[in-house]
């Protein structure tokens, strides 16, 4: 008897050891839907895409009889929505005046991860969204890319985002350096170049080519003023900038690598609301901005139908919620798109996201599925 | 004198043949951008949402001396008809913005209390660059209230967009409504509402008795008048009576008007002194047969204006954000039973069961709700208060609501996002076409069909549609928009 029960335990040890020390296969999800926006833009339609743990695997394979199947008949997956220039969950104000050149500010300090904002934008379909200082340093500090969720269904900081700079005149204050534009100018140029000579070592980062920074630049001027920096100390950068496309686009065009366009709201001005359009067609990549909270959850869907009201292309309009704010805010290696390898972060909407009449049908961020409108926990996160 | 001489046949045969030739000569004429508005119109094979619910695939439309006289398949278009092939493109009945202030000149609003002030009379029919470019939006006639901020206000108007309109063009209803917003959001005080509340229940008050002083002096102007009349015809038996009265061939009645009137007193000595004496004595034997006209109230125009609403001429938009303020318009508009037409609407979607029940017609114009998080005006927005009230059995609307110099009003954007968030897509067109006319009681507007006024939009796609660009615009079959490429087009 004993010698028996000795053997059983060591065989279920042995068995035990073995389960334990093989990692566990990652979880395939497969959505079931009628169309996709595909990385250019446009609606193409087909029948299922496969993720494998949090990645996209596959786009129209064969049905996988052992995953988990999400059917959403007729409907269109697209990718997360990106706001490139948001507030969203912050506590107390992005806004450190003490010193107009402070490179080591990061943004995701003022994070508050249990805000409810981030909920009502997740069912907007908002699966990434920046931080961005407030417009009140020449050197701001660095954006903080967030997930909408993640671990414990938690949004956490996906990566360090591009530095922002500004040229706003909110830069220019009276109690400290820059006090006029003048100033403002010539302590930019002075901080760049060195950084470039190399006796700055907290700018090193800026012109070291990973994610373009980010210009505020309220006048047209300001984007030139951008632009000539970036030839000269050699970096990329997107300018946030609507009011004077009409000039900027036309004259820089292609130069012009990245323009955020917006806030749009639904009774913006003609010439505001044109600013996308213009510099898409000249060359320029235009991502709209939601500027959340400040605005509603749909407000990068309200910008991107207003734009599209006004000379952006539809393609481009959906673009401009999903890839260009990825590559802005340097993630477009990791999502944005419907690609294989890049991160599961999706929307499934019931028609064409650019429509406003289309719903949140379910929102997928890293594979996970963290919202689905009128299920049993309605509203909630599962 | 000159007498001209008499034409002789040959000479009125050549007049004939000027005429001809005259005639010939100006028929090209026809073809000219100026003429050519006078000429019929065909818009077709478009696909036509006629506004209430019917769409017509392949339609064209016939349009004669601004109104609509056939839609259909088949039209006959008669001989000098200017032809516009839209094929491949909708046709809608110009949209219909039923609360924003776009167009507006604002300087604060008007005080509480004046109820005279006109909406039509602060919209800026110069402002050619902001009403193209609601055109290019598809909206051609806006309700402009005259909104105070808080208590009761002016009268809003409907206004058509003309660019460079003549006013009796552009606004077409002068008086539509009278203005009235409970609003305790930015008070300085813990009792703001009921402030307002009482100062609005006094100035109807005030308008009650406002009427019945009226209609008491009217009464009494009526008695004076026939007592006059009837002491004129027994005036031969009243002057024996009076012994004291030396002039005897003078009517007692024109004596005592003397006595009563606002004629100034004669001076002392003289005869009419006297004959005042004699008058003031007959005033103390005539004491009971006094007859004293009644003094006139003084004119209020603002009593007269809400009176209006009570007798129904004139309906009553109350504007409300928050449940507690909608509840008190409500009340307030079944107190003195005047028709109510609910405006701002932010929260309504708490009280819709209510609303349903006294069959409360909302005009949703709150801006949209925040992310963040806010107390006061935006806590009660909704994105889905549109859907919720309309499954409740009200009837919903929409406006752009505060609209500044320089935007723009995207009303079938607005629309849309609602049918985003639950509402019915026919009803959100309706509401902002067929409905919305007749919510302003001009049912020739807001429709395709034959007798409608020719209020049509011509879009690149369905109103609602992603990209969907305007490319004509006609306002009573007068071309006012027409898209010039600015865009990309």
């Amino acid at each position: 008897m004993r010698p028996r029960c000795l053997l059983a335990f060591a065989l279920l040890a042995v068995a035990a050891g073995r389960a334990a020390a093989q990692t566990p296969a990652p979880p395939t999800v497969q959505i079931e839907a009628a169309s996709y926006v595909d990385p250019n833009g446009a609606i193409v339609p087909f029948e299922r895409l496969t993720i494998r743990g949090e990645i996209i695997a596959g786009i129209g394979a064969a049905a996988d009889e052992s995953a988990r199947r999400d059917e959403y008949p007729g409907a269109v997956v697209s990718p997360g929505l990106i706001d490139c220039y948001t507030s969203l969950g912050v506590r107390d104000g992005l806004n450190e005046r003490s010193d107009a050149v402070q490179p080591l500010l990061d943004a995701a300090d003022a994070f508050d991860r249990y805000s409810n904002q981030i909920t009502a934008a997740l069912r907007a379909g908002v699966t990434t969204f920046a931080l961005v200082p407030e417009p009140s340093n020449l050197v701001g500090g660095r954006v903080a890319v967030c997930q909408a969720s993640g671990a414990a269904r938690r949004p956490h900081v996906l990566r360090e985002g591009p530095m922002l700079l500004s040229l706003s005149p909110e830069a220019f204050l009276v109690n400290r350096e820059p006090t006029s534009r003048q100033g403002g100018v010539d302590l930019l140029r002075r901080t760049l170049a060195a950084a470039k000579a190399g006796t700055d070592p907290r700018l090193k980062q800026l012109l070291e080519g990973g994610a373009p920074a980010m210009l505020i630049a309220p006048a047209g001027a300001d984007v030139f003023v951008g632009s000539e920096f970036a030839s000269e100390f050699g970096f990329r950068f997107a300018a946030v900038h609507t009011r004077d496309a009409h000039v900027v686009g036309p004259q820089l065009g292609g130069k012009l690598a990245y323009a955020i366009v917006g806030p749009l709201e639904l009774d913006s001005d003609v010439r505001s609301a044109r600013a996308a359009g213009l510099f898409e067609r000249h060359g320029t990549a235009v991502a709209i901005a939601g500027g959340m909270p400040a605005g509603p959850a749909d407000s990068v869907r309200i910008g991107a139908a207003v734009a599209a009201r006004h000379g952006l292309g539809v393609s481009a309009a959906r673009r401009a919620m999903t890839r260009v704010p990825a590559e802005v805010l340097g993630v477009g290696d990791l999502t944005g798109q419907i690609k294989t390898g890049l991160l599961a972060d999706l929307v499934v909407f019931s028609g064409d996201p650019l429509d406003l009449r289309s719903r949140v049908l379910a929102v997928y961020v890293g594979g996970r599925l963290v919202y689905k409108a009128g299920g049993p926990k309605a509203g909630r996160l599962p | 004198m000159y007498q001209p001489p008499l034409r002789a046949a040959s000479a009125v045969v050549s007049a004939r043949y000027r005429l001809f030739v005259g005639l010939l000569a100006v028929l090209p004429g026809l073809a000219w951008p100026a003429a050519a508005q006078l000429r019929p119109l065909v818009l077709q094979n478009a696909t036509v949402l006629t506004g209430d619910g019917k769409t017509i695939e392949g339609a064209s439309i016939m349009i004669n001396s601004g109104r609509i006289t056939a839609v259909g398949p088949r039209v006959d278009a008669p001989f000098l008809a200017r032809k516009v092939d839209a094929r491949g493109k909708f046709v809608t009945p110009g949209l219909i913005d039923l609360h924003t202030t776009f167009g507006l000149v604002l300087d604060g609003g008007t005080g509480g209390g004046l109820a005279t002030a006109a909406a039509a009379d602060a919209f800026n029919r110069f402002a050619e660059d902001d009403i193209r470019a609601a055109l290019r939006q598809g909206v051609t006639t806006v309700y402009v209230p005259a909104r105070p901020p808080t208590g009761v206000g002016g009268v809003g108007a409907v206004v058509r967009l003309i660019p460079g309109g003549e006013p009796n063009d552009v606004v077409l209803k002068r008086e539509a409504a009278l203005h009235v917003t409970i609003d305790a959001s930015n008070s300085q005080g813990p009792l703001q509402r009921v402030k307002a509340l009482t100062e609005l229940r006094k100035l109807m008050r005030g308008a009650k008795e406002y009427r019945e002083n009226w209609e008491d002096y009217l009464e009494e102007l009526k008695e004076y008048e026939e007592k006059l009349a009837k002491e004129a015809k027994d005036q031969p038996s009243e002057g024996d009576k009076t012994a004291t009265n030396p002039a005897g061939d003078r009517k007692p009645g024109r004596a005592s008007r003397v006595a009563d009137g606002g004629k100034a007193a004669p001076p002392p000595g003289t005869p009419d002194e006297k004959k005042r004496e004699d008058a003031k004595g007959e005033k103390k034997d005539d004491k009971k047969d006094e007859i004293k006209k009644p003094a006139q109230p003084p004119n209020d125009r603002n009593a007269a204006t809400i009176l209006r609403v009570f007798d129904g001429e004139l309906v009553l938009r109350g504007e409300a954000n928050t449940p507690s303020d909608i509840a008190a318009v409500l009340d307030l508009a079944i107190e003195y039973g005047a028709a109510l037409i609910l405006e701002g609407g932010a929260g309504a979607h708490l009280l819709a069961d209510r609303i349903a029940a006294a069959r409360v017609p909302v005009v949703l114009s709150a801006p949209p709700e925040t992310v963040a998080y806010a107390a006061g005006p935006t806590e009660f927005r909704r994105a889905d208060a549109a859907a919720v009230l309309a499954r409740a059995g009200v009837d919903v609307y929409f406006g752009t609501g505060v609209v500044s110099a320089g935007e723009t009003p995207r009303l079938a954007l607005l629309a849309a996002r609602a049918v985003g968030h639950g509402l019915d897509s026919d009803k959100a067109l309706a509401a902002i076409t067929s409905k919305a006319a007749d919510l302003l009681g001009l049912e020739e507007l807001g429709r395709i069909a034959p007798g409608k006024q020719a209020d049509l939009v011509v879009w690149s796609d369905h109103p609602f549609a992603p990209g969907a660009r305007v490319e004509r615009v006609l306002v009573s079959g007068r071309e006012v928009f027409v898209a010039d490429g600015a865009e990309g087009e």
